[in-house]
Parts: C-alpha cells; sequence; structure tokens
C-alpha cells in the first residue's frame, strides 16, 4: 500500500532527506536532474545513515567511507579500492516510490499495488509537513483519514503517516492555483490542527 | 561560491573556546560568515562557562553579545539587522538551553529520556516560523540574509539528533540548515559535516 511520507518539494535536487515509516528508517534522494529515490536508511557497508550522505554526479554517497550508489541502487565506487569491479549484489535496499499531487508516496516491494486514486487531477503543491506526537492511528481516527493514508478537505490534501509508534506526519497540499492568502490560512489552520491533536 | 578569506590581524578579536561546544563554534561559525577575521584559543572552561570574546581590550561573554560585538565589524550589512518579532532574543534563549541540555546528554553518555521532549518544545517554534517565513519566500528567520538569530539558532537545529529529536520530523528546520550550509564561508563542527 502507498503510504504519503514527505513533500516533493522538501526533496530538493542533489540532495538527501531521511523519512521513517512505522520506525522504518528511509532515505529519500534525488539526482542532480530531479529523479527521486528511495531506499532503506542503510548503507550496506558499516550500517551509516546514508540521509546523512550527499549527492555528487547522479550518484548518493554514504558520509563514512564514501561509497557510492547510482540510481539503480547499485554500489558503483568504493573510493578506498578505486579500480575495483564492484559486484553486483553490493547494493541499496530499495523502497518503490512516485510523486504525485505533490507528495511523495512510498511502498515496500512485496505491497506495491496501484496509487490511490485521487478525487480529481487537479494539479497540486505541496504546503508543508508537520510533526504530531500522537500515534498514527490515533490521528487517524479523530481527522477521519483512512487506511489509505490521505484525505480531501476543502480544497486541500492531508496525507497521514505515521513515523513511529509516538509520532506521526500531516503532510498538506493545496491546488496550485491557490492564492498566497489561502496558503497561509491553510497553513494557520494545519498548526492548529497539530495543536488541537496534541492536546486530545 | 567561496567567502572572502578573513584576515586575522595581530589586532583581530580572539575567542576563548572549546572546539566541542556549540556556543564557541556559534561565534566561529558567525565570524567565518561575516567575513570577520577572529584568532582563538582552545580554552576548555568555555565548555560550561560558555565562550570569551576579547576585542579592542575588553572581554565580552554571552552568544548574542559576542554575535553582535563581530556584526560591527561585518562587511554586509544584514548581519546586525534584527530579525523580526523578537526572533534574536528567542534563538538566544533557544540556543542557551539546547547547549545546557546538549551538555548533560553528553555527560551522561547517552540521550536522557527527557531531553527528547524538551528538544521539542524548543524547537517546535523554530520549526513553525521557518515553515512561515519558507511559504513567504525567506529561508532564514529574518529574510534572505542570515542574521544574528539564524546563527544563535543554528547548532540546536543541525544538532537536535544529539537530543533525540531526528531531522525528518523537522523538514523546514532541514531547509533552514541547508541553507545556512549553503552560506560562503561556512564551518564545521563535529556533528555538523559541510557536503553541499
Amino acid at each position: 500500500m502507498w503510504t504519503p511520507i514527505a513533500l516533493s518539494e522538501d526533496v530538493a535536487a542533489g540532495t538527501a532527506a531521511p523519512a521513517r515509516l512505522g520506525g522504518a528508517e528511509i532515505v529519500l534522494w534525488r539526482d542532480g536532474d530531479g529523479l527521486l529515490q528511495a531506499w532503506e536508511d542503510r548503507c550496506p557497508h558499516r550500517g551509516m545513515r546514508l540521509s546523512f550522505g550527499f549527492v555528487r554526479e547522479g550518484r548518493l554517497t554514504c558520509l563514512y567511507h564514501g561509497w557510492q550508489f547510482d540510481a539503480s541502487a547499485r554500489c558503483r565506487l568504493i573510493p578506498a579500492h578505486p579500480e575495483l569491479k564492484v559486484p553486483g549484489t553490493i547494493r541499496a535496499n530499495p523502497w518503490h516510490v512516485r510523486e504525485r499531487a505533490g507528495l511523495v508516496w512510498v511502498a515496500d516491494a512485496a505491497d506495491a499495488d496501484a496509487l490511490p486514486t485521487l478525487p480529481d487531477d487537479t494539479p497540486m503543491r505541496g504546503l508543508r509537513s508537520l510533526a504530531v506526537r500522537r500515534p498514527r492511528a490515533a490521528v487517524a481516527a479523530q481527522t477521519g483519514i483512512g487506511a489509505g493514508g490521505w484525505i480531501w478537505r476543502d480544497g486541500a490534501l492531508i496525507g497521514l503517516h505515521g513515523a513511529d509508534d509516538a509520532t506521526s506526519m500531516l503532510h498538506l497540499a493545496l491546488p496550485q492555483s491557490a492564492t498566497a492568502e489561502a496558503r497561509r490560512r491553510t497553513m494557520g489552520e494545519a498548526t492548529a490542527l497539530r495543536d488541537a491533536l496534541e492536546a486530545a | 561560491m567561496t567567502a572572502p578569506a578573513a584576515l586575522v590581524t595581530d589586532t583581530a578579536p580572539v575567542l576563548r573556546g572549546w572546539g566541542l561546544d556549540d556556543r564557541s563554534y556559534t561565534v566561529r561559525l558567525g565570524a567565518a560568515l561575516m567575513g570577520v577575521g577572529l584568532a582563538w584559543l582552545t580554552d576548555r572552561r568555555a565548555e560550561v562557562q560558555g565562550p570569551v570574546l576579547v576585542r579592542h581590550g575588553r572581554d565580552i561573554v554571552g552568544v548574542r553579545a559576542i554575535l553582535r560585538a563581530l556584526a560591527d565589524d561585518a562587511l554586509h550589512p544584514g548581519w546586525a539587522e534584527p530579525a523580526a518579532e523578537g526572533w534574536e532574543e528567542r534563538a538566544a534563549v533557544i540556543g542557551e538551553r539546547f547547549s545546557t541540555l546538549r551538555r548533560a546528554c553528553l555527560a551522561a553518555g547517552r540521550p536522557e529520556t527527557g531531553s527528547a521532549a524538551e528538544a521539542w518544545t524548543l524547537l517546535r517554534p523554530l520549526e513553525d516560523r521557518l515553515a512561515e517565513q519558507h511559504e513567504a519566500g525567506a529561508a532564514f528567520l529574518g529574510g534572505a540574509h542570515p542574521a544574528i538569530a539564524d546563527l544563535l539558532a543554528f547548532p540546536a537545529a543541525a544538532l537536535s539528533h544529539d537530543l533525540r529529536l531526528p531531522h525528518d520530523l523537522v523538514p523546514a528546520t532541514r531547509r533552514f540548515i541547508r541553507a545556512l550550509r549553503a552560506w560562503p564561508g561556512f564551518l564545521t563542527m563535529p556533528g555538523i559535516a559541510h557536503y553541499q
């Protein structure tokens, strides 16, 4: 099942960003052309978080020993052994990832069915992701967000995922045509929603 | 883009600081980004008492006061601009409290359970402010140019994982960290890499 996990615009080209889904650590990264990847946030060499790394020439590079991984998740260079033809078995562990409606959606390899059908195809733009110090189930119950992890409310798309057992994240997107005033208002409402959820 | 190298002369201000202290780092970072020459002496006392800047024969204590003094010598007037809505003062409080919590965590040898909750309390207003600023088209607390408020808040933002507040929960803060890291002259400290 696909889960919204971040705003598309929060993963800039040429950067890596951390995310967690139910405690599973994920690195989201884009190459210089904007192609998005989602992998387990763990270097196969020494277990370092790849989200601490950096993107160079289309490869995600581990900060620890500089192992470089290309978009296919294969390790292509081990700096300590520059002449080595790196075996194809050395690779990061990818998740399925898509971008839709201004959000990044991920699914693990065994559970990647069709992307959810949203109410319409209005071009959307992410507004804000914000953490809620409440378990996902509690937030879902209070907001009416279903198992799919999203709801369409008052012209805004609200995504939800559980980062860990105690913390959730809301992801908001508005139509690209939304005015600056509408975006500011929705942002204020989102902050108020978060505070209300935590106070409940 | 690289920053002009700051000239360290015999009359340059002297920082008495400690390499692993986030407040001493704030001063070094501020001087580097402002383009102000700074000599520095290792002084372990700064770990607890905070850094001291010796400038024109006078000792200046308190990170905010030190940065204010350095900003007088900065080439770009943006550094001396006070951030709107009292954010310089708020950032100073965040920085000081964070530093105290971090010292306690590091001294304990492992993160204390309660520190994450207090880190949330400290950094949430920062995250909210930075999200609003981003929506308004500004990368920093006061606008498009970093100022003292940003320097004061930066170590708390960048080292929040020391208090078990992971960066995946604070995307606006992450964006802020990236923006300051990309500023010409950026310096590192243990736990804050520079690779952009």
